[in-house]
């Protein structure tokens, strides 16, 4: 099943489990997780580059999801609260780990890098997007990943198509610009 | 527009695709973890319980503009009345304070008071998370979660139930004297011993008691309440507007009086603690910045009578919407007070405001160990 395909998944029935967990049912909140688990720590993984990091950030961001659930009102607001609280919670990682200069290498992405690697290796590529915006590599992941479209990423992020549209543009062409400025 | 570098697409769907593996069995251990934690911790009821509802999108431009020329202004002023930084503490004065436990997630963590970045040798008992209060002596643990309230001795390890709540405990408290352990549950207050014979209690009907503290003679209790029914919404906004306050009551729950320290639309009282000597009443108090869900945190005190109602200190600012609220607590020597800063982590300061020095990365529910 693709993320695409997760995320369209019966609206009403997404609605009737966040209102049951609003009101404390830890197996609806159960299954609010099992359906964005995997996409939640992919996308993580994507922004923080480390496992135990994105896991850390994942398992944070849930658990506050529940501890404050009774306070999110509009139902179909659930994807845009998480999607946000998970960008906050990547910020203040990265702004920590900046503080303490605190470099993080992660070994698998190392060992994959070889002759087989394109003209723009894909080294060069995470490095240059681990200087993007958390909004920017969120969005970048989210298209090019989880295989999103615009209309559902303004969906997943609670802001216009437009906006997502622009962003997306801007987050690539960033992109761009620095593997440009590095080659 | 020409771009003079272009990434083609399946590169760096492929650089992307490989950032974000994540490793079999990850997914189902990080579900299982989140899962345990969240059936141990209780959810968080508040004067937004009611809910809120995403505000539309020129009232959320319009806030966004005054907040940029709010900062503005306040950078400009601040740059002409900055004060001088203030200078550290001496190191003696926090190390003999004893260390201090606050709420991550499904762990507890272990800071030292003079901030240091290493892990004081502490062994915390296998207590479920939830909120912690000391034993005066510091032998002893009491936490309040979903499934009732446990005791940890520090001493041996061991961990027994003391009290099993239909529903969540919100918070447990240890009174001064040792004797008694204070619970909020609802609106009521359940007052055990710490074996968990039932020593009292009273209610505070229609009222949502989520913290509390005792005062040092054992006596009387500050509570801070939520109303969560909905007021009437002001100004069109669709959000019901509930309201907090502190009160002070005895052990029957005779209200001694109503501090009435925060009170208004999107105004609430997160955490609250009585200093040692007794002279004093530490709170945090939230307020949004305009309207939902940006929230200003300040850390507040205010004398018993209600008098000398000072904010001591700002405890940051956040889209708060998932996030833990700060919370506060008394060194045992009354000379610090611990409390959390929704922007940087947990702080010291001290009481008449100056010496604010940063310690620690979490900042929920703090509570301070007596030195044994």
């Amino acid at each position: 099943m693709t993320d695409a395909a997760l995320v369209a998944a019966d609206p009403a029935r997404d609605g009737d489990l966040v209102s049951r967990a609003r009101g404390g049912d830890a197996d609806a909140f159960g299954l609010l997780v099992n359906a964005r688990l995997s996409r939640m720590l992919r996308l993580a993984k994507g922004i923080l580059g480390n496992a135990d990091d994105a896991t850390e950030v994942v398992q944070e961001t849930f658990l506050s999801a529940w501890v404050h659930l009774p306070s999110l009102r509009d139902h179909d607001k659930f994807d845009p609260w998480l999607n946000r609280a998970l960008a906050n919670r990547c910020r203040d990682l990265i702004r920590r780990r900046n503080r303490s200069r605190e470099i993080v290498l992660d070994v698998t992405e190392l060992e994959r890098t070889g002759p087989s690697t394109p003209a723009v290796g894909y080294s060069a590529i995470r490095e240059a997007f681990g200087h993007l915006s958390v909004e920017h590599r969120q969005i970048l992941l989210l298209h090019h990943v989880h295989d999103l479209s615009v209309a559902e990423i303004a969906h997943q992020l609670g802001i216009p198509e437009g906006t997502a549209k622009s962003r997306l543009w801007t987050a690539r062409r960033a992109l761009e610009r620095i593997l440009e400025n590095e080659s | 527009m020409n771009r003079a570098f272009q990434l083609d697409d399946a590169t760096l769907r492929q650089a992307l695709l490989r950032a974000s593996e994540i490793e079999l069995g990850f997914e189902q251990a990080a579900h299982d973890h989140v899962m345990r934690a969240v059936r141990a911790t209780p959810q968080r009821r508040s004067w937004l319980s009611g809910g809120i509802s995403m505000r539309p999108r020129a009232l959320a431009l319009l806030a966004a503009l005054t907040v940029l020329v709010a900062i503005g202004g306040a950078l400009v002023i601040g740059s002409l009345l900055r004060p001088p930084a203030p200078k550290p503490l001496p190191m003696q004065l926090y190390h003999h304070n004893g260390i201090i436990l606050t709420l991550n997630g499904q762990l507890f963590d272990v800071t030292d008071p003079d901030g240091s970045p290493r892990r004081a040798p502490l062994q915390v008992p296998p207590v479920r998370p939830g909120t912690p209060s000391w034993s005066p002596d510091g032998n002893q643990l009491v936490v309040s979660g979903v499934d009732g309230v446990q005791v940890g001795e520090m001493a041996t390890g061991s961990v027994h139930t003391i009290w099993s709540c239909n529903g969540s405990c919100w918070a447990a408290e240890w009174a001064p004297d040792g004797k008694t352990i204070a619970i909020a549950a609802g609106d009521r207050v359940i007052l055990v011993s710490p074996t968990g014979i039932l020593a009292g209690g009273f209610s505070l009907p229609r009222h949502a008691i989520h913290a509390l503290s005792w005062a040092p003679d054992s006596q009387r209790l500050a509570v801070a309440v939520d109303w969560p029914e909905p007021s009437p919404p002001s100004n069109g906004d669709p959000v019901s507007h509930g309201t907090s306050g502190l009160y002070l009551v005895d052990r029957t729950g005779t209200v001694i009086s109503e501090l009435n320290a925060v009170s208004g639309d999107g105004a609430g009282i997160e955490d609250v603690a009585w200093s040692p000597d007794g002279q004093s009443i530490a709170y945090i108090a939230a307020k949004w910045r305009h309207r939902c869900c940006y929230f200003d945190y300040s850390l507040v005190t205010i004398r018993p009578d209600g008098g000398n109602k000072q904010v001591l200190a700002p405890a940051g600012a956040c889209y708060c919407m998932g996030i833990a609220p700060p919370g506060v607590a008394w060194a045992p020597d009354g000379t610090l007070i611990a409390f959390g800063d929704a922007g940087t982590g947990l702080a010291v300061i001290q009481p008449d405001g100056s010496g604010r020095r940063w310690i620690g990365r979490n900042y929920y529910a703090p509570a301070w160990r007596p030195v044994p």
